[in-house]
């Protein structure tokens, strides 16, 4: 009984684990991430009976809730900061630097939505399970989510914000 | 003040995905991936086996499981390999960390299906490399970017045959130094059109309909 459980959470698990290694990879460093990986699975074993028949949201919404507590300390926010500095980008195009700032200048529910959607790719139905909400309020959020990331793309930068380019 | 008409929604969504920081994360390897799992289980049943403990207690075993899980996935992020169809049993093996092991794409008889954005869209893999080298038979390409699934550090392709290579059907003919767009699936290399040289318009044009930045 207790084996059928455990290898229904294996395929689980492994089917869920590495868009939750992106989901955490976009949204703190990898320390972190290896952290929150290992408590949300943890929660997901023993929940494992309120896993919904679409497993992926609700586990975005667990990891959320674990990031947020690993995110609860002044180291996260040393290890942010030295991610955010060294971060890998040559496979960025130019200007994402100004778009991932204007992501941080959101609020955190915002910033949330704008990632499930651009990068979980969830529909406002499934952001709802992630993040506790209804799928008309994600909806009606999203869409003032993308207004102020658009207005902040448009406003003027700060020039010493403008590019991490060397010369200039 | 600029009266630029704002970016529509399809393009903000191309430009936040464009700036995916894990647009390029590399996949866990599979036997880390056991061991972790692994451990979140056997940790818990042990806990509640006997039968559940005060909470002091729970938080410690699970921080003890935090601590296995962020050393195993810690020592991997380095390290990966298997392709993001780590659940598709067949598609790809492993001959070392870090390493996705293809074979060439079979010649058939000529017959392809013509390769559109959305066929290529669908695949397991694709990513753009450089052949780094080419010995006995087997091309090894290193992964410059990921357009989707995992890569690994290094991928390999074995089986390439000489008269196949770079037929409209096969491969494409692998040239060390060379960089390549290549997809995969099944643990093949998908010829058809799907894959081949950076520099063909053709190809190069497919993979930026199929994953606009």
């Amino acid at each position: 009984m207790e084996t059928s459980r455990a290898d229904r959470f294996d395929q689980l698990a492994r089917a869920c684990l590495e868009p939750l290694r992106r989901y955490l990879a976009r949204r703190t460093d990898a320390e972190t991430a290896a952290d929150v990986l290992g408590d949300t699975l943890l929660v997901a074993w023993r929940r494992f009976d309120d896993v919904p028949p679409e497993p992926l949201p609700w586990l975005y919404g667990v990891a959320r809730n674990c990031l947020a507590n690993a995110e609860r300390g002044v180291r996260r926010r040393a290890r942010l900061a030295a991610r955010l500095a060294d971060q890998p980008v040559d496979v960025e195009p130019a200007g994402s630097d100004d778009l991932l700032e204007a992501l941080e200048e959101l609020d955190d529910t915002e910033r949330e939505l704008l990632r499930l959607w651009a990068w979980e790719q969830l529909t406002p139905a499934e952001i709802g399970t992630a993040m506790g909400l209804t799928p008309n309020a994600v909806s009606i959020r999203l869409t003032r989510a993308r207004q102020h990331l658009r207005e902040l793309i448009d406003a003027p930068r700060k020039t010493g914000d403008l590019a991490g380019h060397e010369g200039a | 003040m600029s009266d630029s008409p704002h970016p529509s929604d399809a393009e903000l969504l191309a430009r936040l995905r464009g700036a995916d920081p894990a647009g390029d994360l590399p996949a866990a390897d599979a036997d880390d991936v056991d061991h972790l799992l692994h451990r979140v289980v056997d940790t818990d049943l042990r806990e509640t086996g006997t039968h559940r403990r005060n909470s002091l207690t729970w938080l410690v075993a699970a921080a003890a499981v935090v601590v296995i899980a962020g050393g195993v996935v810690w020592r991997l992020s380095g390290d990966h390999s298997q392709p993001g169809v780590v659940a598709a049993p067949g598609a790809s093996t492993t001959a070392a960390a870090g390493t996705t092991e293809l074979s060439a794409a079979p010649a058939t008889g000529g017959r392809c299906i013509v390769p559109t954005p959305e066929l290529l869209a669908a695949k397991p893999l694709a990513f753009e490399g450089k052949v780094v080298g080419i010995a006995d038979g087997v091309v090894t390409i290193r992964p410059t970017k990921i357009y989707t699934g995992d890569a690994g550090d290094q991928v390999t392709v074995t089986g390439a045959a000489p008269g196949a290579a770079g037929a409209p059907e096969g491969d494409p003919a692998f040239e060390t130094g060379q960089d390549y767009l290549v997809a995969a699936e099944g643990g093949r290399v998908l010829g058809c059109g799907l894959s081949g040289p950076v520099g063909s318009p053709e190809v190069k044009a497919l993979y930026e309909q199929a994953f606009p930045q």
